[in-house]
Parts: structure tokens; C-alpha cells; sequence
């Protein structure tokens, strides 16, 4: 059985700090299941800080991770941060879909 | 004992640079004699966002060990009222309609969740005073303030307050840490400048990160221009010596303290209410 962990249960509705994602992801990481879903219902806004973060953990995370129930508003803040991936030329670390969550390239 | 007194008319830069002296004075009282004792009878008005300077120097001089803090009141009614409102000296929890009085937050650095926690709590209570014309904007502000405040300043006690003035239609807030402040970081990491200012400037254009990394460094540039373009309003930047003055879509305007240097980064946003309600995501890089 996949583990799903609701956000605003560690973050509230609203993600700000990078801190508080990398924490989020170093707990995360040291978890046993090699999938883990991540609920994103009820988060209303990500920084731009932290959606730069979420990709970098995400990324050298060794697990699988799936989103779902991603807002309007958190979607276009990642979208944002893929464009500007683009625009200075880094590696963009994933493919966005509203619908489907965030995938791997 | 200090004498707290502040300049006629309401020039930001001139109220500031009286609060930044009066925060110099607390601490070279509070060196030779351990106490805070501030005589403000003659206070005749006050700009309220200043005020968090001063109660944030309390707040830390307090932690560092003071033994008591003499306060004398103003003489006017008006002024004594308008000052318990807001939460001066210590802050408050209290809020009222239209404002937040003065928050403080003190560094715990076992909880790395602590400011992400305390920032939704106050972005809660902000949004539900300020139309909701603003969109996102105010959470984007907040959120990449608290972030660089967080990552970066060392502080021991970050302040805050707002207000909404309805008749105006403009949202005030005010932010200041006591941390190390953009010119000492700048020079912590061997990054060159002309004056505090001018790291100001290279902080706040985003030509420059601490971090190697070239996806950062946008924060503060995207506050900016959603702050003074998207929602036409003004911007003051003190940090060290350094200021930055920004009113909508003039030029920036640069200057250096002569005197007095701040311990820390202040800023102040002076914000319009969008006639739609703002969308901030064309503003984000």
C-alpha cells in the first residue's frame, strides 16, 4: 500500500520557507516505502522559493514520488519555475501536468 | 534616559533614521548600565511601522539580559492610545479590524518548521483585513521575506506589523530582522560593492546570490516589481547603512546613513489595492 501524506498536515495551507522543505524532505527520505504520495488538497499557495526546492529534493529523492490534488495557484507557481529552468538554461527536472501531477522527464 | 522624539511631516526616511538613532542610543545605554529607560512625553505623532524597530531593539536587549525597561508614556491621549493599540513596547496578540499590531518571532533553531508555521498564522490574519483584490500577492511578499529571512539573516528576533487603511485603500507592512544584515552577508561571501547601498541594489535586482545556484536569487526582484509595478505602490529598504527608496514606477532612489547604521534589514511596503483583483504569477520568474 502506497503511503500518502496529506501537506497541510506538516505545512499548514500555505508553503514559504525552503527550510521547511528540505526538513520535510529528510524526514520523508528516511521513510521505509519506496512510493509515497503526496496530497497536495488544501495547500493553496507555494513560494517560489520553495517550488525551486520541491524540484532540487525531489530530484535526489530516491523515492517515488506522486502529487496529487495540485491547486490552480501551486500549479502555476511550478510551471513558473520550469519556465525560468528553461530560461537560464538548467536542466528542467520535470514535465507538468496539472491533471496528472508532477512526472519525470 | 533616551529621548524618543520624531521629525514633523511624514517622510518615511526621516521617521526611520529617528528610530534607527533611537535603537543606537538603547544600546549604548544598555552597555553601560544594563537598562532600557525611553521618555516618550513628547511625542506628538507617530508613523507606526518605524515603531517596530524600536520594540524590536526591546525585545532583544530584553533576551540579552536588561534588567528593566523605564517607559514613559506621551503626554497626548491620542498618541498613548494609537501606541498601546499596535502593541508597543512588547508586542501584542491582540489584532484589531483593520490591523496587525506588532508580532514578534524569536529564533528557535531546533525547529526548522517554526517560521513556515508562524508565517501562515500571520499571512491568515493579513488576508483577512486586506480586500481580496490583492490575490497571492501579499502571501508571495510574506512568504519570500520570511525565506530570506530565514535562509540567510541569523537573526535572533524578526518583527512585523500591518495595517489597512480602508479610506486609502493601501495595505502597510512592515518586516524587520535583527540579523546580520545584506552588506555584512555580501561581505561574509566576498561579493563586491560600492557602498551598503549598492549590495542593497545588487540583493534586490537579483545580480548576485549567496548561493551557487542560478535558480535563485529571484525572490526579492519579483517582490519588487509586484510591490511597485503590479500593485503601483513604494518600497523602503534599510539595511546597514544602506537604503533603498522606491515609489511606483519612478527610478530607484539610493542613499547611505551618515551616522547611524541599522542592525539588520527593514522593509516597508506601502501597498494599493489593484482595481482587479491581482494576478501574480505574469510576475513571477
Amino acid at each position: 500500500m502506497v503511503n500518502k501524506i496529506l501537506l497541510t498536515s506538516k505545512f499548514g495551507n500555505n508553503i514559504f520557507t525552503r527550510s521547511s522543505i528540505s526538513d520535510f524532505f529528510r524526514k520523508l527520505n528516511s521513510l521505509k516505502d519506496k512510493e509515497i504520495k503526496l496530497d497536495f488538497k488544501g495547500v493553496e499557495f507555494i513560494s517560489r522559493s520553495c517550488a525551486d526546492e520541491y524540484f532540487k529534493q525531489k530530484k535526489i529523492s530516491k523515492k517515488k514520488i506522486i502529487e496529487v490534488n495540485i491547486s490552480k495557484s501551486v500549479f502555476e507557481m511550478f510551471r513558473n519555475v520550469c519556465i525560468q529552468y528553461k530560461n537560464v538554461g538548467s536542466e528542467i527536472p520535470f514535465r507538468i501536468s496539472r491533471a496528472r501531477g508532477l512526472l519525470f522527464n | 534616559m533616551i529621548k524618543v522624539e520624531f521629525p514633523d511631516g511624514d517622510s518615511i526616511l526621516n521617521h526611520l533614521s529617528a528610530a534607527i538613532k533611537i535603537m543606537n542610543d538603547m544600546e549604548e545605554e544598555f552597555n553601560k548600565t544594563k537598562k532600557i529607560s525611553l521618555d516618550l512625553s513628547d511625542v506628538k505623532w507617530f508613523i507606526p511601522c518605524p515603531m517596530i524597530l524600536i520594540s524590536n531593539k526591546i525585545r532583544e536587549l530584553l533576551d540579552h539580559g536588561a534588567t528593566s525597561i523605564m517607559y514613559k508614556e506621551p503626554k497626548k491621549a491620542n498618541v498613548r492610545g494609537h501606541l498601546q493599540k499596535i502593541g508597543f513596547p512588547l508586542g501584542t496578540k491582540e489584532d484589531g479590524s483593520s490591523y496587525v499590531s506588532i508580532k514578534h518571532l524569536r529564533k528557535d533553531p531546533n525547529d526548522k518548521n517554526q517560521i513556515n508555521r508562524e508565517v501562515n498564522e500571520l499571512v491568515t490574519v493579513i488576508e483577512g483585513k486586506a480586500p481580496n483584490k490583492f490575490g497571492d500577492s501579499i502571501k508571495y511578499i510574506l512568504g519570500e521575506l520570511s525565506d530570506n529571512i530565514d535562509e540567510h539573516s541569523r537573526f535572533e528576533c524578526a518583527s512585523l506589523m500591518a495595517q489597512y487603511f480602508p479610506k486609502k485603500e493601501i495595505v502597510d507592512i512592515a518586516v524587520f530582522d535583527n540579523g546580520v544584515s545584506i552588506p555584512k552577508l555580501f561581505e561574509e561571501h566576498n561579493i563586491r560593492f560600492k557602498g551598503d547601498s549598492n549590495a542593497i541594489k545588487k540583493a534586490v535586482w537579483g545580480e548576485v546570490t549567496t548561493k551557487k545556484n542560478e535558480t535563485r536569487g529571484f525572490g526579492l526582484r519579483t517582490c519588487k516589481e509586484l510591490s511597485t509595478e503590479g500593485l503601483k505602490g513604494e518600497l523602503y529598504l534599510v539595511s546597514r547603512s544602506g537604503i533603498l527608496m522606491i515609489k511606483s514606477s519612478k527610478e530607484p532612489l539610493f542613499y547611505e546613513l551618515k551616522t547611524d547604521s541599522l542592525k539588520g534589514t527593514f522593509i516597508y511596503l506601502r501597498l494599493k489595492t489593484p482595481k482587479k483583483r491581482l494576478n501574480i504569477y505574469k510576475f513571477v520568474e
